[in-house]
């Protein structure tokens, strides 16, 4: 009797227990923990099934990974990054290019304007040689340097030279010509 | 100058480190990996790539039922793991962090699929196939392949949502908060894609599988 008894006790009623998941799936009580458990014992599993078929899914296959998976995938994920790396360094470089090259072409600018100032007398009038302003201090620094770099600069084919002294700056995506004191007309009709 | 004494013992000194690095690091919890990972640790995301390797396979293949395309996931995942180390916020469960990349990855994976096509193949024809006599089918004999193309199945029917809601939750067994924060919505929200996707499993069940479901027909109101 007493043994009939624990049993009875023991046996889980996997019928309520579904029916109570069913009302309520996002809560996890212990009851249902331990009751998933115990899903590997076969007649567990028969009788989960018996009483809600939706418990097949709680076997659904695992994937089996091997040594040589781990090992490819950290292969695959640092090649990955590598090129990533490649690529994003190839980008900031050609960003970085271009950045310097406007650089250039506005120290040109400004080389020319503090040149043309210093030229016709206007700044050195006001200068004290003590003080220098900083449109002396760029032609002192970068005046001996400039031309030799522009001058290996290819030309542009439509810049007639005869317009007047010019400066000429080609990369991709980026045509920059520099013309000083004089007017420049690229137009195709121009006789 | 170094010194040839020096030179000699740079090289297995270096070894010796990078080894008892990588033995500790097997010994760190999840969270002490992306912490790691934050400081440009590429030994951590080895030991991430071996521990989490194969679950992720597992949870991105159940979404996808297609396993080079998850293993394709998954190493994104990692990548997008190193990528965005420095956003990783030591408040969320690392699982959480790294199922919410995966997972999102698979959903987009599923949505970008022109076509149902790949995931309505006859696999009932195929699984039909094994048994000559349909009455002899014993559900207690039912083997997980068969489940899972099962699932496969049913599943077509499923929102991307519900598909990652009901695996997450009812396969994988993990917190409704912890699906939510993963899927990104409330938990309300995954209690009621949650409701609706194993509705809708159990009505197909009925539908194409009356065999299997015969225990709930009885056993239900």
């Amino acid at each position: 009797m007493s043994d009939h008894w624990s049993e009875n006790v023991n046996e889980r009623d996997w019928h309520r227990l579904t029916a109570e998941h069913d009302q309520a799936p996002e809560r996890d009580s212990s009851e249902w923990l331990d009751a998933l458990a115990s899903l590997d014992d076969p007649d567990e599993w028969e009788k989960a099934l018996e009483a809600d078929p939706l418990m097949m899914f709680q076997r659904l296959p695992e994937e089996e990974t091997t040594p040589v998976d781990i090992e490819a995938m950290k292969t695959a994920v640092r090649s990955m990054r590598r090129t990533h790396e490649l690529e994003t360094r190839s980008e900031t470089t050609t960003s970085r290019e271009k950045t310097r090259l406007w650089a250039l072409a506005a120290l040109l600018a400004m080389t020319v304007s503090a040149a043309t100032w210093t030229g016709s007398g206007m700044l050195e009038s006001e200068l004290s040689p003590a003080q220098p302003t900083v449109h002396s201090q760029i032609v002192q620094m970068s005046a001996p340097a400039i031309p030799d770099a522009v001058a290996q600069l290819p030309l542009l084919e439509d810049v007639d030279p005869d317009i007047g002294p010019f400066m000429q700056i080609e990369d991709d995506g980026l045509s920059l010509v520099v013309v000083m004191g004089a007017e420049m007309d690229l137009s195709d009709d121009d006789a | 100058m170094p010194t040839t004494s020096t030179l000699r013992t740079t090289g297995p000194t270096l070894a010796y480190s990078a080894n008892r690095h990588r033995s500790e690091l097997k010994q760190a919890t999840d969270k002490d990996l992306l912490l790691a990972l934050m400081q440009d640790d590429e030994a951590a995301l080895d030991e991430l790539i071996e521990r989490k390797t194969g679950p992720l396979i597992t949870a991105v293949n159940r979404i996808l039922n297609d396993t080079e395309e998850a293993r394709d996931i998954v190493q994104v995942t990692f990548f997008r793991l190193w990528e965005n180390r420095l956003k990783f916020d030591d408040r969320w469960s690392p699982n959480t962090w790294i199922y919410r990349i995966a997972t999102n990855l698979a959903i987009d994976q599923l949505r970008s699929r022109q076509s149902k096509q790949k995931n309505t193949e006859p696999v009932k024809l195929h699984i039909q196939s094994g048994f000559e006599d349909r009455a002899r089918r014993d559900r207690a004999r039912l083997h997980e392949g068969e489940i899972m193309s099962i699932f496969h199945e049913l599943a077509t029917d499923l929102t991307e949502k519900q598909r990652t809601v009901f695996l997450l939750r009812e396969v994988e067994g993990l917190p409704s908060k912890e699906v939510s924060e993963i899927v990104g919505c409330r938990e309300s929200t995954v209690r009621n894609h949650l409701f609706n996707a194993r509705k809708l499993l159990r009505k197909r069940l009925l539908e194409k599988y009356p065999e299997y479901a015969r225990g709930r027909e009885e056993g239900s109101p």
